[in-house]
């Protein structure tokens, strides 16, 4: 399975085009996590938990579009965004999506 | 009075603390980048020639920064007059490239030497509403790593 988020691949032809796939995870902020960024905060910088958090999550999602993609009969997922949004009060949603195609390799 | 000497001491702390953090993160992604120098980062999107992908080409890194204590006192303040927050501005110019190196670091460790159409996301994860909780934003650059020949 070939992620990417430019549109042409060096070495690679597209072959088929299936359209849009996509995944998401809303995921809420873990109460012992969100004491533990209460205290960071207090000094400022980088709250790691959250970050792990989040890319966690956006593993996930990524990990859904790519199921899409392979049910669809693709072997890669060209143009990838990602997309974050607040849907809830101390939830985040995270967004992948992209287009998925078949992919053959030039001759 | 003693509930203002409490609140002025931690304000001091945390201002003092704050910047000792910020001022060696800065050092340190001076370093960082010095390191990664090799692995090139664009964004535009068309690869070079004899550019091959590498195994998982989608790489990113990403950094969820909070404010300090005394950053949001100091905000509460400033929003009255109004005008540029420059102590905002240095922090999130130091997560932004924080997350550049990430990006670059994951590139690096698939034997990539440079990374294409990067973009740059910055989202507010706080909670609306409720000024009592966490503020944060979260920052991700990701992009497309390739293996150029030299």
């Amino acid at each position: 399975m070939l992620l990417t988020n430019i549109e042409a691949i060096p070495g690679y032809r597209i072959r088929q085009h299936f359209g849009l796939v996509q995944g998401n995870s809303v995921r809420a902020k873990h109460a012992g996590r969100d004491i533990m960024a209460g205290f960071k905060n207090f000094f400022g910088g980088e709250l790691k938990g959250y970050t792990e958090l989040l890319n966690e999550s956006r593993e996930q999602a990524t990990q859904r579009m790519t199921d899409q993609a392979i049910a669809l009969g693709a072997n890669g997922v060209i143009n990838v965004r990602f997309a974050t949004s607040s849907v809830a009060p101390g939830a985040a949603e995270l967004f992948v999506y992209g287009t998925a195609v078949v992919l053959e390799a030039d001759a | 009075m003693i509930e203002i000497a409490i609140a002025l001491l931690l304000l001091l702390v945390s201002a003092v603390a704050s910047s000792v953090i910020e001022r060696r993160h800065f050092v340190r992604i001076e370093q960082e980048e010095a390191q990664l120098s090799q692995v090139l980062i664009f964004n535009e999107k068309q690869p070079p020639p004899h550019a091959s992908l590498v195994k998982q080409s989608l790489v990113s890194g990403s950094v969820v920064l909070g404010a300090s204590y005394f950053k949001t006192f100091v905000t509460a303040i400033q929003g009255i007059f109004g005008g540029r927050l420059g102590h905002y501005e240095s922090s999130i110019e130091g997560a932004r490239r924080e997350a550049l190196i990430r990006l670059r670091r994951a590139a690096h460790a698939q034997g990539a030497n440079m990374v294409i159409n990067v973009r740059l996301e910055t989202s507010s994860i706080s909670k609306q509403g409720n000024k009592q909780t966490v503020g944060a934003v979260e920052i991700l650059a990701y992009g497309t790593a390739l293996h150029v020949p030299k």
